[in-house]
């Protein structure tokens, strides 16, 4: 039945793996690698993150490494402990800024870039990344930034300094109190390094085969979470309003699903409907990037108030269970709407739940809609 | 009398002194050449271990035998580390490109970098110490990196 069920689908939506974008951003996908590693150790870790993010499209034209070199144990250990010294002072000032309130936001923001300023003028590998980094920023390139162990506080430190709406962090092993922008992050709970770190964020995996040392970007992270870092990449990279996948009236609306799918949090049945109208969108075959527009997404929501009407039920949730890259076509590779599907568990509904809530789904629907609707 | 021993010391300690001080000079120049020898040895040997590493293939032994040029080149000369890294780039892209050519998984092909660089530098003391020194040169870059293609490797690859 499922696979009967598949094949119509697939013949009604004709599947666009990699469907006309309206003009892409140029995208660069940065390693920023941490202690304890040569040139070519380095490279070998970011050569295999590539390989991987780039197999089914090139989504980025460039990569970089970050590098920071294999000084001595002292040395590297010093640089830490200073690091770490100027993160803990941003966290504990603006902590404490923020219990008076004669302290506003933005005295927090400049009390930050002070504290980031004084580093900066310590510390010359920070001063030259920040550099290099605004090379591709001056031609409005997306960055991504995959970060290591130490390669973390250089790339928070940079990001903070240059803060733009163009990069992206994901942290892997972070000794940091934050990754930019909340984005995602990695850290085993039997990492041998962080746990000894004050103040770091807190492990969020539990590692299937727990080591000693467990801290190894590529003997422990990638080979464990390396499917989940690269979909996290890619992810984070290909809803971005600025890659033109879709028409710019959606912009508010993709930030806000961006925002939604990579929190933790459960999500309400208005919004999975809102995130899978856009897939839904982008998989509909012949639609250009101009038409993937803010009316069209309208439309796909409205359709769904009522799913049992003829020719149009194959729009809404349904395939629970089912391998969704079957049904539905992310923008930057085949599988980023099976990935969300499977972090949002609480969105794979069959076609018998939703019914049950699709009058629910569709009025929070409707309300999200209005909150992203693009200003005439 | 006393004149006479004290010519006798001056004489005897300037005797010590230049011998010391050619035994000192035969001995560094023997160091050099016994340095110079060991590096060559162990650039020999490295040579001979990617043969036997990769000896069946061709291509494979060529792209590594590239990739310890390359590393050679910063270990003669780490103070240039920003200009020949350009070179270890284009070994690397090489090297990864002709294990996928040869039929390697990425994953393996990729994995082959780091096996190569660890039998191009060997355990000298000297020659990890330069390595080490190139890699402090390139502190705190931004350094981009060549997709793996055919076109940066230096010989014809066998199909």
């Amino acid at each position: 039945m499922k696979f009967l069920l598949s094949c119509i689908v697939l013949v009604v939506l004709s599947l666009n793996a990699f469907g006309q974008d309206c003009g892409r951003q140029n995208s660069v996908l940065v390693f920023a690698n941490g202690m304890f590693n040569d040139r070519i150790g380095a490279s070998e870790s970011l050569y295999h993150l590539w390989s991987r993010t780039n197999r089914h499209q090139k989504s980025f034209q460039v990569f970089a490494l970050a590098f920071n070199t294999n000084e001595s144990v002292l040395l590297q250990l010093y640089q830490v402990y200073r690091h770490k010294t100027v993160d803990l002072n941003v966290v504990f000032w603006s902590g404490i800024a923020s219990l008076f309130e004669s302290f506003s936001q933005d005295e927090v923001r400049k009390f930050v870039s002070d504290v980031l300023s004084e580093e900066k003028a310590r510390d010359k590998d920070l001063r030259i990344q920040i550099a290099q980094y605004k090379t591709y920023l001056k031609r409005d390139w997306n960055i991504v930034t995959v970060a290591h162990s130490q390669g973390n506080f250089y790339t928070l430190f940079a990001f903070q300094d240059l803060n733009s709406s163009l990069l992206k962090m994901i942290s892997v092993a972070t000794p940091a109190h934050k990754v930019f922008s909340d984005g995602p992050y990695f850290t085993f709970k039997s990492d041998g390094v962080i746990k000894y770190i004050p103040k770091a964020l807190p492990p969020n995996y539990e590692k299937v085969l727990p080591g000693i040392f467990d801290h190894e970007f590529l003997l422990d992270y990638m080979s464990e979470k390396g499917a989940e870092i690269v979909e996290e990449v890619i992810r984070t990279h290909s809803l971005h309003p600025r890659n033109k996948y879709f028409n710019s009236d959606l912009n508010s609306m993709l930030d806000w699903a961006l925002g939604k799918i990579n929190q933790t949090e459960t999500l309400t049945p208005g919004e999975c409907l809102a995130i899978h109208s856009l897939f839904i969108n982008y998989t509909l075959k012949n639609r250009s990037c101009d038409e993937r527009d803010f009316k069209s997404v309208a439309e796909i929501i409205e359709d769904c108030k009522n799913p049992s009407q003829p020719g149009k039920a194959y729009l809404c949730p349904r395939w629970k269970g089912s391998d969704h890259e079957l049904f539905l076509v992310g923008p930057s590779y085949p599988n980023e709407a099976g990935s969300f599907y499977k972090k949002h568990k609480e969105c794979d509904y069959s076609s018998s739940e939703f019914k049950k809530i699709e009058r629910v789904a569709y009025l929070e629907g409707m309300e999200i809609l209005n909150k992203v609707r693009p200003k005439k | 009398m006393a004149r006479e021993n004290f010519k006798r010391v001056i004489l005897f300690l300037g005797i010590i002194a230049l011998l010391t001080t050619v035994i000192f000079l035969v001995k560094q120049h023997n160091g050099i050449q016994v340095a110079e020898y060991q590096n060559r040895l162990d650039a020999e040997s490295a040579e001979a271990k990617l043969k036997f590493r990769f000896g069946e293939n061709q291509s494979l032994f060529r792209a590594a035998l590239q990739m310890k040029s390359a590393i050679d080149a910063v270990i003669e000369n780490p103070n240039d580390a920003k200009i020949l890294d350009k070179e270890i780039s284009k070994s690397m892209s090489c090297l990864i490109a002709t294990g996928i050519d040869q039929g390697l998984a990425a994953d393996s092909a990729i994995s082959l970098i780091g096996e190569v660089r660890d039998l191009s530098i060997g355990t000298d003391e000297d020659r990890n110490k330069k390595y080490i020194k190139y890699n402090a040169e390139l502190d705190g870059q931004m350094l981009n990196m060549e997709e793996p293609s055919l076109e940066n490797c230096t010989f014809s690859v066998d199909k």
